[in-house]
């Protein structure tokens, strides 16, 4: 009873320990969900409902190969656990810049649908066309790729600072890129491999 | 080569008729088949010249012309008065008509003399169809000195271009042509020169719907109203005296955007051209923006180069600068969207790597539309410099608003070197009944980041104007603090030392203070708050949460507040072990805290305990760690099931509150909190 007692502590330890080195990897399929739900709500009806495809090659599964059998195998033991490891989106900040971003959307929508304003590979936009752009407006526009930069910056920061993991935000920065293109509406402009596409 | 070209041609005619040397006849005629002179190649020459009571007139076509490779073919030419003399010829009320592949069809009135002996040649033409538009010609030559003058009448921009670029093929028109200019332009150009030298020109240009842009379109003009006169002279130099006037229209040159039909703008200048050393001076410039800023200036380039600006900015009013001028450069800046108000004044001198600014400031008022700060009746003088000699700085306000925290009047005195200002006498910032101290305050500028920090000492203010000023519940007490060392680079500004916080008869001491992007999109705080010896009878009457009395330690730590929001924290109250006193708490108090802990309460019985008022203790606290918007609570010792908030003992009566919900979620904490403060009170049957 005593040998069993320490063998499940050694375990438990052993999979607290696992959990510690699952825990540093990035949750790239809950990442996308969650980036799909801001963008869907951002953008309104111009979301373009792309679903997300499953990243097929995570981390964790080419680790395993370098792992003893024993490892594997509580790998797969607590791999549940870290499937369901979840991006939350729920802080009042976010919550906030979401509802900004929302806003200004009416005031981006045109430009993007004009090809004045494209999005970048980064997760940002960009003046893509000025001469798209009533010489009038041209500030206007400028005004508000800086604020919309702004608050996509601070949202992929607060999103990783909110989840405990502040280290996470260039990974929310690169998912975000992802899915705003695949979510973009058609006709709207992207950078791709640095040069420009249209849906 | 135009110049040249009709010279030839004037030239090859003359030789033709005197070597043909006409008799006084009444009329003679004369056919070639093919004509072949230097440069010049006729064919089906047929000249007739007849003599009536008006003189000689000449009749001439040709079915082709070729001169220095330009053809014109269906030649004609009439020439109603003709008089022709031994190195002499002259045609009077002419008419040329010919078709030039560039030129297309042209016929036009023509007059010329030409006299080989003196050299003397002159050449009218009236007009020559160009570019949509008309062009008349008059050109004397005087052996190589010549003079022309060139009258046009609504010549296309882009056709002008696009004929020379035809005409002159080994001139380089591109420079202009990426400039795609649009627009007609008509006007005057007095041109005068010696060979190919051009000694002087006087041109007057109106241009009507002028347009420009280059390939990126960030520098572009439409629809441009303009009127430019230029006067110029060469000796040795060029003397050059030029004024623009805009009247209707729009430009923007990345970032700025000029509507010239609100703000006419007039500019005027002299300038000094050295062709030897390639250098410009401009001087004398003033730039004029009607309703905007009044502003003269001198520059200096050599090759190209910008060596020296200079710019002196009469008393202008900061709205409208702030619009046209400043608020295009503050895109995503705090100061992006504000209000401004107020006179400035100033002087800018520019050479490479160094600077000098030297500001007035009248009574400026600048407000940001979000709120967020505001300053008003700014008056002084703000000065910059990159060099080593100081400037002083001089400011003073009536009032500074960061957010709800009013910062009375106070002036700031400074010296300005090296890029850098520093204060020369300690900064006294009144805030509400205290102030801030601040000493040492250093400002340095680089291209790579600013950073500033200052030594700071906060002088006791009572919490009571505090909390009203923010629409917090009332407190007493004081804020205090000294604080070593304010620091700001990367934009994060870091606090050390400790502010005091003396309320409800204990302390708070916030430490480790950490602001991030104050005026970004999401202002992140960072602290950690020790609290101690609190005294828990005045904490619960300023929440209106019932009674306790007692004493009460505890933390917050690793606080995180996003948008001045708590979003993370670990936040620990408990009981003081070394002041026991005397522990009490009310009937209310219990069952708002029961309410707090999600109704999971504790209460032995309703029925039983509503007869008593208040109950003992031995000890109370709770914890909650936020994260994610979820509180993990705790409280003081767990219980089986739940953990005790209120753990019961010394004389009976005495209660036991108990929790039960370890994860509250953090949006209904709040509300609930607020059900409390807003409550009259808990009815217990």
């Amino acid at each position: 009873m005593r040998l069993f007692s320490s063998f499940t502590s050694i375990t438990t330890m052993l999979l607290l320990a696992s959990c510690v080195t699952i825990n540093i990897y990035f949750p790239e399929a809950a990442a996308e969900k969650a980036a799909d739900r801001i963008i869907e709500d951002v953008w309104g009806e111009d979301a373009a409902n792309t679903p997300a495809t499953p990243s097929e090659n995570e981390p964790q599964s080419q680790l395993n190969k370098h792992l003893p059998v024993a490892m594997q195998l509580l790998n797969w033991l607590v791999s549940p656990a870290q499937a369901q490891a979840d991006i939350n989106i729920n802080s009042p900040a976010i919550t906030a810049l979401q509802a900004k971003m929302k806003a200004r959307h009416e005031q981006l929508q045109p430009f993007y649908q004009s090809g004045a304003i494209g999005l970048t590979q980064d997760g940002l936009v960009t003046l893509r066309d000025a001469k798209a752009v009533a010489l009038k407006d041209r500030n206007v526009v400028n005004t508000l790729i800086a604020e919309e930069n702004q608050d996509r910056k601070a949202l992929y920061a607060e999103i990783a600072r909110a989840n405990g993991h502040p280290e996470w935000q260039n990974d929310i920065q690169e998912t975000f890129a992802r899915r705003w293109i695949s979510n973009a509406a058609k006709g709207w402009w992207y950078q791709q491999n640095g040069s420009w596409q249209q849906k | 080569m135009l110049f040249r070209n009709s010279q030839l041609i004037v030239t090859a005619l003359f030789l033709l008729l005197v070597s043909f040397s006409v008799a006084a006849i009444e009329s003679a005629r004369l056919q070639f088949g093919s004509l072949q002179y230097a440069d010049i190649d006729l064919s089906q020459l047929d000249i007739t010249f007849s003599l009536d009571k008006n003189g000689l007139a000449m009749q001439a076509t040709a079915d082709k012309f070729v001169l220095a490779n330009h053809q014109l073919t269906n030649l004609s030419l009439q020439c109603q008065q003709f008089k022709i003399a031994t190195k002499f010829w002259q045609c009077r009320q002419g008419q040329l008509a010919f078709t030039h592949k560039t030129l297309g069809q042209q016929q036009f009135k023509l007059s010329f003399t030409a006299n080989t002996d003196t050299k003397d040649y002159q050449l009218e033409i009236d007009p020559l169809m160009i570019a949509n538009g008309q062009l008349q010609v008059s050109l004397q030559l005087n052996d190589n000195k010549w003079q022309t003058t060139l009258k046009s009448q609504h010549l296309d921009a882009s056709e002008l271009i696009v004929l020379l670029m035809q005409l002159l093929p080994d001139r380089n028109f591109s420079a202009i042509k990426d400039w795609q200019p649009q627009g007609a332009i008509s006007g005057t150009a007095d041109l005068s020169g010696r060979g190919a030298q051009l000694n002087a020109a006087d041109i007057q240009l109106t241009s009507a719907d002028f347009g420009f842009s280059d390939e990126s379109g960030n520098h572009v003009g439409e629809t441009l109203d303009m009127a430019l006169a230029v006067n110029a002279a060469y000796q040795h130099d060029w003397q050059l005296q030029a004024t623009v006037a805009v009247n209707n229209g729009q430009s923007y040159w990345a970032p700025v955007f000029l509507d010239f039909q609100q703000t006419p703008v007039q500019l005027s200048l002299k300038a000094l051209f050295q062709p030897e050393s390639q250098r410009w001076q401009l001087k004398d410039i003033k730039f004029q923006q009607q309703g905007v800023l009044s502003a003269t200036g001198a520059v200096q380039l050599d090759q190209k180069q910008l060596q020296k600006i200079e710019v002196v900015i009469q008393p202008s009013p900061l709205s409208a600068i702030y619009q046209w001028w400043l608020q295009p450069f503050a895109a995503g800046t705090a100061v992006a969207k504000a209000t401004a108000s107020g006179q400035i004044a100033g002087k800018l001198d520019w050479q490479p790597d160094q600077l000098q600014l030297d500001v007035d400031l009248q009574q400026l008022t600048i407000s940001d539309n979000a709120g967020r700060f505001a300053i008003d009746g700014l008056d002084g003088q703000f000065a910059w410099t990159s060099g080593q000699t100081k400037m002083p700085v001089n400011l003073r306000w009536q009032q500074i608003n960061f957010g709800a925290l009013p910062i009375g009047a106070s002036s700031l005195q400074a010296d300005v070197a090296n890029n850098q200002l520093a204060l020369t006498q300690e900064l006294d910032l009144p805030l509400l009944d205290g102030g801030l101290q601040i000493s040492d305050f250093n400002y340095q500028y680089a291209a790579a980041g600013s950073h500033w920090q200052f030594e700071g000492l906060l002088k006791p203010l009572s919490m009571q104007a505090l909390t009203n000023a923010l629409g917090w519940p009332e407190m007493d007490g004081k804020l205090s603090g000294v604080i070593p060392r304010v620091s700001y680079q990367d934009q994060q500004i870091d606090i050390d030392g400790a502010l005091q916080v003396k309320v409800f008869d204990g302390t708070a001491i916030i430490k480790d203070l950490q602001l991030q992007s104050p005026f970004g999109s999401l202002p992140q705080l960072r602290a950690n708050i020790d609290i101690q010896q609190i005294d828990l009878e005045q904490l619960t009457r300023t929440f209106d949460f019932g009674k306790i009395s007692g004493r009460l330690d505890g933390s917050i730590s690793d606080l995180r507040l996003s948008d001045w929001q708590p979003v993370q924290f670990d936040a620990r109250f408990a009981t003081s072990e070394n002041n026991p006193g005397k522990r009490r708490i009310s009937q209310r108090a219990v069952d708002n805290l029961s309410q707090i802990g999600g109704g999971a309460s504790g209460l032995m019985s309703r029925s039983f305990l509503r007869f008593f008022e208040d109950f003992s203790y031995n000890k109370l606290g709770i914890r909650c760690q936020l994260n994610n918007e979820v509180c993990h609570m705790s409280g003081i010792e767990e219980d089986e099931q739940g953990y005790y908030i209120v753990k019961g003992g010394g004389l009976p009566p005495w209660i036991n509150v108990i929790g039960y919900t370890r994860r509250v979620d953090w949006p209904d904490l709040l509300t609930r909190l607020q059900a409390v403060k807003n409550s009259d009170g808990p009815i217990i049957e």
